[in-house]
């Protein structure tokens, strides 16, 4: 498959930039979504930190091929005998893929047989090296690349000492000796280090369903150059909602943003395009849109965006109820019911901290993105 | 996945993106969305290098989806 070999790719590029984490994802991604991936394990073992995960994958691998000398000779490196090592393969093959045993081996095949490497130069996984590409055998690397890589590995978990030294302890009672001294002085101190944010217990607390007493009904400012002090603002929760003149009004649970410079309806953006749901919830008496630029963001920057409603509506109108319940021009029913409505803004590139507020109300409102780029 | 495994595969998507790399980007959500297809994230994600319209509604829809089962 195409994509799994893409992300083989990147889960290799990662491995050797350093990025352990970032390859792992990339690695365990793939072993889920084809569990007979044996490179992905092998990788997976590779950039594993925990012994006990590298012997996993490494598992994972024989149980796919139980022959497999990458896998083997990792299994050895990590304290395993022949015997054991087939043994667990068997065992993984049985309780991982039930009757396999008996079966071909499913690995992709091998290009060429793994040449004997008596003295491996001590390659760490994260050095630059060739990668071939694609083969028509369904294999993303040289046999002989794998195995170096695995030499790397077996060396590198070698050396790696199985318990604290003597001088790790030491740096670890010194450095929890300075956890101390800091904790400390920042429960006795006096200093200003000690005072949280204000926001800190506003972003903290739960606020679900707060109902506002607004009265200020002013609309919002057109946008204008950035203001000098921005108001002071209570973050809420993903799942508060406030009210205002009779309109129940929230961001969508686990909201959905993206941001991307993609064109609607074949219209480029500015910036870039902000696809946020909200809900809302009419209980004005009367079925009716929301009101013109009801929600609006804002930006660190002190930039308003109103809600672009053309692009809004084309994406509603392009498969109505799919994407939302409604449109942000259609008519919402005043039965108090929560209703999803897409929201299309065109944001610069440079906002950071967008948050979304609704009605006339500053003072409330969500963080939608941390930044844009 | 985890919300964590997510995020940190989902910043590699950004990264991606950033790069240019539309393609591996894509390739990367559409493993993502097939081996996690209940995260609207990733959803959400797959809808910000649609091909064309459709496809965005289509995948702002599994988003919409993914969002209603986990409510």
């Amino acid at each position: 498959m195409a994509e799994a070999n893409e992300i083989l790719q990147l889960g290799i590029e990662a491995a050797r930039d350093g990025n352990r984490e970032e390859a792992r994802n990339l690695f365990t991604l793939l072993t889920k979504q084809d569990p007979q991936n044996i490179q992905a394990w092998l990788w997976l073992a590779g950039v594993s930190d925990n012994p006990k995960l590298r012997r996993d994958a490494l598992e994972r691998a024989i149980a796919i091929d139980p022959n497999n000398e990458m896998a083997l000779r990792g299994l050895r490196a990590l304290g395993a005998d022949r015997p054991s090592i087939v043994d667990r393969g068997r065992n993984a093959i049985r309780e991982r893929t039930g009757s396999l045993l008996g079966r071909p081996s499913t690995s992709v095949p091998r290009a060429s047989a793994t040449p004997a490497r008596q003295s491996q130069p001590a390659a760490r996984p994260s050095r630059p090296a060739p990668v071939q590409t694609q083969q028509s055998t369904g294999s993303i690397m040289g046999e002989e690349e794998l195995t170096a890589e695995f030499d790397a590995f077996s060396e590198e978990y070698d050396d790696e000492p199985r318990g604290p030294t003597p001088l790790m302890w030491g740096v670890l009672g010194a450095l929890a000796l300075l956890l101390i001294v800091f904790l400390a002085s920042q429960f006795f101190g006096t200093g200003t280090a000690s005072v949280l944010p204000a926001n800190f217990f506003a972003a903290a607390t739960p606020t679900a369903d707060v109902a506002l007493t607004a009265t200020a009904l002013a609309t919002m400012t057109p946008a204008g150059p950035p203001t000098a002090t921005p108001p002071p603002v209570m973050l809420l929760n993903r799942d508060a909602t406030l009210t205002q003149d009779g309109w129940e009004y929230g961001m969508y649970p686990d909201p959905t943003v993206m941001n991307g410079p993609i064109s609607l309806a074949g219209v480029p953006p500015k910036g870039t395009y902000l696809i946020v749901l909200v809900t809302v919830a009419n209980n004005t008496g009367k079925a009716q849109p929301l009101p013109a630029n009801f929600f609006a963001l804002l930006d660190d920057q002190g930039r308003r965006y109103d809600v672009n409603e053309e692009r809004s509506m084309k994406v509603y109108d392009n498969a109505p109820g799919s994407a939302s319940d409604l449109g942000i021009s259609n008519n919402v029913e005043a039965n108090g019911v929560k209703t999803s409505i897409v929201l299309i803004y065109d944001v610069n590139l440079d906002a950071t901290n967008l948050r979304l507020y609704g009605g006339s109300n500053l003072s409330q409102g969500w963080v939608i993105i941390d930044k844009v780029q | 996945m985890s919300d964590v495994e997510a995020q940190v595969l989902l910043k590699t998507v950004n990264r991606l993106y950033r790069e240019g790399d539309h393609n591996r980007a894509r390739a990367l959500l559409e493993v993502m969305s097939a081996v996690y297809p209940d995260n609207p994230k990733v959803w959400s994600a797959l809808a910000t290098v649609a091909h064309d319209n459709d496809e965005m509604t289509h995948f702002l829809a599994k988003a919409a989806d993914a969002h209603r089962s986990a409510e």
